[in-house]
């Protein structure tokens, strides 16, 4: 197996196809999830114990699935969306979806739940509705931490990509396993290959992660106006 | 002009193992244009009582009255009516902790006040009301670069912006400093003034009160135990808690061995008491605690003097202080 530059090119181009598309649905749905969950919870705006259990219920269950279960079992699914349930990178989207948005959802749910009650209150007596106390008061008073999430969601997913392999997705981690494996054997035998190939494709993985890392936190610092407690 | 009443108010907290009552029975009537003191200590029940005026918080039995139309009624701890949303604009709310969003500036919390009511002219109503309470300054400041009082006076421009008719205030001044505190306190006044504004003071302090409200309440043990002008119970404690509030404790605790006299001033605490006692009577008395203040430009006040030792002396005391028209009473410990 050897290595090229275009090769490698179009697997970074696979990887963050897989990351952003998969973290664009995953709050499609765990956003307003994550919001109900809020929002029926105890403390709540509109408490409600039978949403808030069932929601919640679902949420762990899928929580719970380690991630290759989730691969194998949307495989049928992607076959009947894509035409094809393996090869071809978009047939990790479904799974990394499933894996992700469950967990935006309790990321969400967090975030809102860290803005003070008394802000709330103070909303609700001047007479807002429920839907402009989540629009205007509890989204855009948690924004900071519902970017950190974010960042946290996107690092998470990046990893969540290295199961791409047991599918034939492609994608960094995947071919970065596909070229280790491929000179070295399956089973580490204790040949390491540390090759210039090795370390560009594991510098590409690291210095991903941490552009997203840096620069996600330094705009979740940047719009936060709250007293910064040193 | 009836503009509040609160009629047999009833509320407990359930918690797993027993029931709380936090307000028994509480009946209030605010007339238009009052500022309206309720004291009591803390966990009296005296902010569950505003809470449950601006439908924050639900109760068991009874019915609140604005301006002629329910507000809102409830019966076994059942709604038969809350408060509507057009009712919630007519009573505004500060708060002792100030409750400003921490990521809006200073121009925009206010704004928002409008944006919720959709009012097509927030902008300068924002910029009013800022003004009105002297921060156009900070309008593009965030809170946290404000001091407590600022807060207070955006929390205040924020709650004006809907047009209240009445003004609920939680404990609104007891996270400030004492002259932050008169000035929070004078603002609201003058808003009562000028703009014929209904305010409810819920304290734990008389010092609070005592500055600006012309009625006043007691709230200890979840119950009213004293309610009327301010003057009245100012002058007129009639429980323990009431005196305890009105008095520092100490006088009472530490003379208890003393027989004490109150003397109470009706604006002519400008004559010269205590001299005249000593030089007329003849008689020396030692002051334990005095009070005075100042309601429509007349002083009235407080004296609590040391007795006599001697039975003719005191019988001389209380003569001249009939003979000159003062009201007093034995305090007994």
């Amino acid at each position: 197996m050897n290595f090229s530059w275009s090769d490698f090119g179009l697997s970074i181009g696979y990887t963050l196809g897989m990351v952003v598309i998969s973290t664009l649905f995953a709050y499609l749905i765990g956003l307003p999830l994550g919001i109900l969950l809020n929002v029926t919870s105890k403390n709540g705006l509109k408490p409600n114990k039978v949403v808030n259990t069932i929601f919640g219920v679902i949420v762990n269950l899928l929580r719970s699935i380690p991630c290759i279960i989730l691969v194998v079992i949307c495989m049928p699914w992607t076959r009947a969306w894509f035409g094809t349930g393996i090869g071809e990178w978009y047939t990790i989207l479904i799974p990394l979806v499933m894996a992700t948005f469950a967990f935006v959802a309790r990321m969400v749910e967090t975030s809102l739940q860290e803005v003070p009650a008394g802000e709330v209150e103070a909303i609700k007596s001047l007479g807002a509705s429920s839907f402009q106390i989540i629009t205007r008061v509890l989204l855009p008073e948690a924004r900071s931490s519902l970017i950190a999430g974010f960042v946290v969601t996107l690092v998470n997913v990046i990893g969540y990509t290295s199961f791409a392999y047991n599918i034939g997705a492609g994608g960094l981690i995947s071919d970065l396993y596909r070229y280790y494996t491929y000179h070295t054997g399956a089973f580490n035998d204790g040949t390491y290959l540390l090759d210039w190939v090795f370390w560009v494709m594991v510098i590409a993985i690291v210095a991903l992660v941490q552009i997203v890392q840096e620069a996600g936190m330094f705009i979740a610092r940047k719009i936060d106006k709250r007293k910064k407690v040193s | 002009m009836k503009q509040l009443v609160i009629e047999h108010l009833t509320k407990s907290f359930k918690t797993k193992k027993d029931v709380k009552l936090v307000l028994n029975d509480i009946s209030l009537t605010v007339e238009k244009g009052d500022i309206y003191g309720i004291l009591g200590l803390s966990g009296a029940g005296k902010s569950t009582l505003v809470r449950c005026i601006n439908g924050l918080e639900d109760y068991d039995e009874g019915k609140i009255f604005y301006e002629d139309q329910v507000l809102s009624e409830f019966r076994n701890g059942k709604a038969l009516k809350k408060i509507t949303t057009s009712q919630r604009k007519d009573i505004a709310m500060i708060f002792q902790s100030f409750n400003l969003l921490q990521q809006k500036t200073v121009l925009q919390n206010v704004e928002l006040a409008g944006q919720i009511h959709r009012m097509p002219d927030y902008q300068a109503e924002s910029l009013k009301y800022l003004e009105l309470v002297g921060l156009s300054d900070k309008a593009f400041s965030y809170p946290s670069e404000l001091s407590g009082g600022q807060q207070q006076r955006v929390a205040i421009a924020r709650a004006l912006m809907t047009k209240p008719k009445i003004l609920l205030c939680d404990e609104a001044t007891s996270a400030l400093d004492p002259e932050t505190t008169l000035q929070i306190l004078d603002l609201l006044k003058d808003l009562n003034k000028k703009l014929g504004l209904t305010i409810l003071i819920i304290a734990h302090q008389m010092s609070t009160i005592e500055r600006i409200c012309n009625k006043a309440a007691i709230i200890d043990k979840s119950g009213i135990v004293e309610n009327g002008y301010l003057k009245d119970v100012f002058l007129n404690p009639q429980t323990d808690i009431a005196k305890s509030l009105i008095y520092s404790n100490r006088v009472t605790t530490k003379l208890s061995d003393h027989s004490l006299i109150r003397i109470k001033f009706n604006g002519n605490a400008d004559t010269p008491l205590i001299a005249n006692i000593i030089q007329e009577c003849n008689i020396l008395v030692s002051i334990v605690y005095a009070d005075t203040r100042v309601e429509d430009d007349k002083v009235s006040g407080q004296i609590i003097i040391k007795l006599p030792y001697y039975e003719e002396d005191v019988q001389k005391l209380k003569t001249y202080l009939t003979f000159k028209g003062f009201d007093y009473e034995e305090v007994n410990n």
